[in-house]
């Protein structure tokens, strides 16, 4: 692919993005990063070094999106008294680096999740403030909870339907991979063992065979 | 080391290493040319990596299909090397590098059985193997004993699924909680299952560790536990002095002399200079992956083979098939909150039921098609097979979760991890004239090479098996005490299919069937071409009828069987 052919895919990716993301020219302004954030991105490609992971592309999201993510992440994935919260254990980061990934999913995940971040704006402009971070704790749980709420009873636009769906996927995804997410379930492997024997006894007499 | 390569090994993978190393052994000369690069399982199989060291945690991308810590270079695409397909889409897995893809291979290992070979004798459908299940046993014993198995004790074994004799099988690993409930339910059903037999070292062999029972076999292995050709066949035909290897060698045409009845050698482009090079020897044998076969030889077009090389029974390219899958993600109330415990185990199913039904039970049953189906726990789908993971854990755990969070969601996650998982059957696919591959007239890789087309349509056959194994998967779920959550065979049905796309389980096999007759045929018995008397075919495409069971072991059963033959036309001065 020539250069000149490269630079014209990527164009007509972001102008199709931002068509998704029902995007004006003021949208563009508050969220200068999406209009160019596809253009220098590149993959890791397919002969990667598993010893040495790297994340190829830059993060891409801007300050308030993620300030009202975090937000979020945290109204998704609380702390209790077994696990922190997202927020503590920097998931939004990851998220970040999801939704700036140069891959087909990823893409269309930045284009649904700025769009619903712009959505939930909206609806903190109508309590008059600029963003949905900037609300007091109740509003932001009330607004979220609704939208919640509204994808349950399915009476939600598809875009909030998928808005919702795949951030829990992706804070979900990055939260329970962590070490902390992972004993918060009950993970106990990859350690090596010698003998493979089966489950423990505990775990036998809860499915009923000795 | 000789002097003059006798013979060209095209592809590095189950065929081509089982190839090179039957030959070197036996002080065969052999030049092994390998698409990709060098790839060492000590240091470059990812073995303890969570997914949280990876980007996007580790989930498939274009890049790397199958995850980020997947051992495979290449996949379903590959950046300048296309390929088509008319009517339904039909997906090609491909790999780049030394031992192909035995190291992301899932390391099942059933042999075929004495039914398999003949398959229009029994049933009347398809057509039967040139050769028998006595012929091709003790190759299965040979074969095993070199890559090192585990499997039941040969006793348990069923009609039609035979077994290693016991002196070459390891002993198996003990079901995990989740198989237990699998077992249990089936033998209700009147279901035996036993130990899957699988290439996985359960006791140390031949300076390989055994399996500490951790790590997907995806990955690869650096111990050497799970078979790959690299550890088991490649490095032991290096140290004969044998050997030799050319890496970015991707081959494209096979040259022969002017009759077209010798091959005299194989083209290739390296790729690391682009430039196209030409290397000779006494026998030329392909196993750079069965579609790739039938590509090389319709792409080898001259004066006496204007249809391509061998074909002049015109059948190359022709009966392609893939494995039928189908699953369902279920949930076992029993296991919701189980205390944590470890269930990694060797990464793949320890468990399964071979197929049951034969003669006058299927009969009885109205199972009217060939081969029959196997049925295990997946070990890609939920429960706590290996670290968790966005695609592997969570997706089955958010399933049809709407406007989930919060609390609620941190309960659901302790509640439902390790009780969501998937049960999977998979099928034979009864071969038909409708599945072939041929030279697309347009499309050409980046080195200029024309690149396959495929086209695929199930048979009716295949639609009454694939109704057959969802029917035994809804039965087996509610024998579980499980509530099934989602059954990806509706969603195929919706759209006329079996499967939503075909190739995607990466067993396809066939394209230059072996037969006992030249015009319906491409290969003898021994996988030696009808029209090129020093030409053979390694790799899956001999392959006649494909049935449930995984094809890679038959693949070297047979490549091995042709390198018999070889050598003794060697000795004999018959090439």
């Amino acid at each position: 692919m020539s250069k000149k052919q490269k630079m014209t895919a990527n164009r007509r990716r972001v102008l199709k993005l931002m068509a998704i993301a029902g995007t004006s020219a003021a949208y563009l302004q508050n969220y200068p990063n999406m209009a160019n954030a596809q253009v220098s991105q590149k993959g890791y490609g397919q002969d990667v070094d598993v010893n040495n992971p790297v994340v190829t592309w830059d993060k891409t999201l801007d300050a308030n999106q993620l300030k009202s993510l975090s937000v979020i992440g945290d109204l998704i994935i609380p702390a209790d008294d077994k696990s922190p919260s997202a927020s503590q254990l920097n998931i939004t980061d990851f998220v970040d680096e999801w939704v700036s990934a140069p891959y087909p999913t990823q893409e269309k995940d930045r284009a649904t999740i700025t769009y619903g971040l712009e959505r939930l704006n909206t609806q903190a402009n109508a309590l008059d403030a600029r963003y949905f971070h900037d609300l007091n704790g109740d509003q932001q749980a009330a607004i979220f909870d609704k939208l919640a709420v509204s994808v349950e009873n399915e009476t939600a636009s598809e875009e909030e339907d998928l808005f919702m769906d795949r951030l829990v996927y992706i804070y979900v995804g990055g939260y329970y991979t962590t070490d902390e997410g992972m004993e918060d379930i009950g993970y106990a492997g990859n350690v090596p063992i010698e003998t493979f024997d089966g489950p423990p006894a505990e775990i036998r007499k809860l499915i009923g065979i000795e | 080391m000789a002097d003059e390569t006798e013979v060209i090994v095209v592809g590095s993978g189950a065929g081509g290493g089982m190839m090179a190393h039957t030959l070197t052994t036996s002080g065969v000369n052999v030049l092994l040319l390998e698409a990709g690069r060098r790839y060492e399982p000590e240091s470059d199989a990812a073995m303890f990596q969570l997914p949280k060291e990876a980007p996007l945690r580790g989930e498939g991308t274009p890049d790397k299909n199958d995850g980020y810590f997947d051992a495979n270079i290449g996949g379903f695409e590959m950046p300048g090397q296309p390929y088509t397909y008319e009517n339904e889409q039909f997906r090609w897995w491909r790999s780049r590098q030394l031992g192909g893809r035995t190291h992301h291979f899932g390391r099942q290992t059933p042999r075929y059985g004495p039914e398999d070979f003949k398959v229009q004798t029994m049933t009347g459908r398809e057509v039967d193997w040139p050769f028998s299940y006595d012929d091709i046993e003790p190759f299965y014993d040979r074969v095993e004993t070199i890559m090192g198995i585990f499997g039941p004790n040969a006793d348990e074994a069923v009609y039609n699924s035979p077994l290693p004799p016991n002196h070459i099988r390891q002993k198996p690993p003990a079901p995990r909680a989740s198989e237990m409930i699998f077992q249990k339910a089936l033998k209700k059903m009147g279901i035996k299952t036993m130990a899957h037999p699988t290439a996985i070292l359960t006791s140390p062999l031949n300076g390989r560790q055994a399996c500490f029972y951790a790590t997907n076999c995806i990955r690869g292995c650096s111990i050497g536990a799970a078979f790959d050709s690299v550890t088991a066949y490649i490095k032991p035909a290096e140290q004969t002095g044998n050997l030799n290897i050319i890496t970015h060698a991707v081959a494209y045409e096979i040259l022969t002399d002017e009759s077209g009845e010798k091959a005299t050698g194989v083209r290739y482009i390296d790729t690391q200079s682009g430039e196209k090079k030409e290397v000779f020897a006494k026998v030329v044998v392909l196993a750079p992956g069965a579609m790739e076969s039938s590509r090389i030889l319709l792409n080898s077009k001259s004066a006496s083979a204007p249809n391509g090389l061998a074909n002049s029974s015109g059948m190359v390219g022709k009966y392609i098939s893939d494995t039928l899958f189908t699953s369902l993600w279920i949930h076992i109330p029993e296991l919701d909150y189980a205390p944590a415990h470890n269930e990694d185990g060797v990464s793949q199913p320890h468990v399964y039921a071979p197929w049951w039904l034969h003669g006058d039970a299927k009969e009885k049953d109205g199972a009217d098609f060939s081969s029959g189906y196997k049925i295990e726990v997946d070990p890609y789908r939920g429960g706590r097979f290996g670290p968790p993971s966005p695609n592997a854990t969570f997706r089955i755990m958010l399933h049809g979760q709407k406007g989930l969070y919060g609390k609620k969601l941190k309960d659901h996650m302790r509640r439902y991890y390790g009780s969501l998982l998937g049960i999977r059957t998979l099928g034979g696919m009864s071969v038909n004239e409708n599945c072939y591959l041929s030279i697309d007239p347009d499309v050409k890789d980046k080195w200029g090479v024309p690149v396959p087309r495929f086209h695929w349509q199930w048979s009716d056959e295949d639609y009454r098996r694939g109704e057959h194994m969802n029917k035994t998967l809804h039965e087996l779920a509610k024998n579980m005490g499980a509530n099934v959550i989602f059954d990806a065979f509706d969603k195929s049905r919706e759209a006329g299919k079996i499967m939503e796309i075909a190739g995607e389980v990466n067993h396809e096999i066939g394209g230059c069937r072996m037969g006992d007759d030249p015009t319906t045929s491409v290969l003898n018995e021994f996988s030696q071409t009808w029209d090129v008397d020093n030409l053979y075919i390694a790799d899956g495409a001999p392959f006649v009828t494909h049935v449930e069971k995984n094809p890679t072991l038959t693949i070297m059963a047979m490549s091995m069987r042709a390198a018999d033959n070889i050598i003794e036309r060697l000795k004999g001065n018959d090439l």
